[in-house]
């Protein structure tokens, strides 16, 4: 005979199952759009009072880091690269790629995850692997998670982040950069012989599926190089800061 | 009158509670923002009510809370009702008063089953590719930080609720309701 006990397990058991069958299979669509409505008004107006700027000086000093970052990137690309990179640098006003722009409206609640949550869904176009910017082109994540009214970006210092990337130097060297679980953001892969030095910005490479060329990622704060390993790492300082993102935009039409 | 009066506030509590948790976990700096609201809840809940009904508010709020999680459906659900059910039966069977340090305990062991169980679904997703794997030291950090602060906060907040009425409550006989 099963005690009261094990019946008890057994029955909650069931009914998790039964909501979680429920919820792939989308029958539970309606009540979690529902719920996510409802929620996402009071969240993304707690998130916006307590993630934006102190004052706007302290809002300016930051704008005006990531814009020097922005810059420098698009100095040493046009100085260097075709008229066809140039079109592709400049890509918030020049390119034929479209964006969308969203307000977050929370975070996740994982314990070591650094994601966030936008009020734009498939309803308006966004897709699983999209970038996503801040300012006038500042690489903050890509969209992990669609549904139709929300989207869910995984953070560039997101320990599962990974985006293919390039190094303004002489070298133009590429590398994978990869989030460190909320501590650093570091830059792998990157060829031994290849020169990198602090200060040099990185870009994304556009070698990724999906991801343009000249999206400013940030700059190299120190290289680690052991003469006995085949690659060279770079940690980087972002050029966005996660802190104080407030509206982003989803880059689509890629 | 009175049971439609009681699932209204206990509904209201579920909708609170969760706003409550993702707020803290979006307003309040590092470590702070590792309290877990709802087991503080939860807890308190199962001290003063004494009732299985907190499986089922556990189910609730857990279900609202993966709304906003980016891990597969189903994991902070069935890890989170499970480890309130877990902590119903050890306040029926375990502990024997009602203290600000039983309060703490009972939250402390919430939060390791609740971990645990976390953990153990995480593996199995990460041993079929759904998730890279976050190193262990990253990951006992946080939980301790939860486990450490969560327990505190409750520990704390019963004493503070209790004290001011300078009288001890009555332990009543816990009947099996879920």
């Amino acid at each position: 005979m099963l005690t009261s006990r094990v019946k008890a397990f057994i029955g909650v058991s069931i009914v998790i199952s039964i909501i979680i069958a429920l919820h792939y299979l989308g029958v539970l669509n309606g009540v979690e759009q529902s719920v996510r409505a409802v929620m996402s008004v009071p969240s993304g107006f707690v998130y916006k009072k307590t993630h934006q700027f102190a004052s706007e000086g302290e809002q300016q000093h930051a704008q005006d880091t990531a814009r020097a970052a922005f810059d420098s990137a698009k100095f040493i690309l046009l100085s260097e690269e075709n008229e066809s990179l140039r079109r592709q640098l400049n890509f918030i006003s020049k390119t034929p790629y479209s964006s969308i722009g969203g307000d977050i409206i929370g975070q996740d609640v994982e314990p070591v995850g650094n994601t966030i949550i936008i009020n734009r869904g498939t309803h308006d176009g966004i897709e699983n692997g999209q970038p996503v910017i801040a300012y006038d082109g500042i690489f903050v994540g890509k969209i992990v998670r669609t549904e139709e009214s929300t989207a869910v970006i995984r953070l560039l210092h997101d320990g599962q982040s990974k985006v293919a990337a390039t190094i303004l130097n002489n070298d133009h060297s590429i590398g994978i950069v990869e989030g460190g679980y909320g501590i650093s953001v570091r830059m792998n892969f990157i060829p031994q012989n290849e020169h990198v030095s602090p200060g040099d910005v990185i870009i994304t490479s556009g070698l990724e599926k999906g991801i343009p060329r000249g999206l400013v990622i940030g700059r190299v704060e120190a290289v680690e190089k052991e003469a006995y390993q085949p690659f060279q790492k770079a940690i980087l300082s972002t050029a966005a800061d996660f802190e104080h993102l407030v509206t982003v935009s989803v880059i689509t039409g890629i | 009158m009175t049971w439609l009066k009681r699932t209204a506030i206990v509904g209201l509590s579920v909708v609170g509670v969760v706003f409550v948790h993702l707020a803290t976990n979006a307003v309040l700096p590092a470590p702070w923002n590792q309290v877990n609201m709802v087991f503080v809840f939860l807890i308190f809940f199962l001290l003063f009510e004494e009732s299985g009904t907190v499986v089922w508010i556990a189910f609730s709020v857990h279900f609202f809370i993966e709304l906003y999680a980016v891990s597969p459906f189903g994991i902070l659900l069935f890890s989170g009702t499970i480890s309130t059910l877990l902590s119903f039966w050890l306040y029926q069977y375990f502990f024997t008063n009602q203290s600000w340090y039983t309060a703490a305990a009972l939250s402390l062991l919430a939060i390791v089953i609740y971990r645990s169980i976390y953990t153990a679904l995480f593996l199995f997703f990460h041993v079929f590719g759904y998730f890279a794997l976050p190193p262990w030291s990253a990951l006992l950090l946080v939980y301790g930080w939860e486990m450490l602060l969560t327990s505190g906060v409750t520990g704390l907040a019963y004493l503070l609720t209790t004290r001011p009425f300078h009288k001890k409550r009555k332990l009543l006989p816990v009947e099996w309701r879920v």
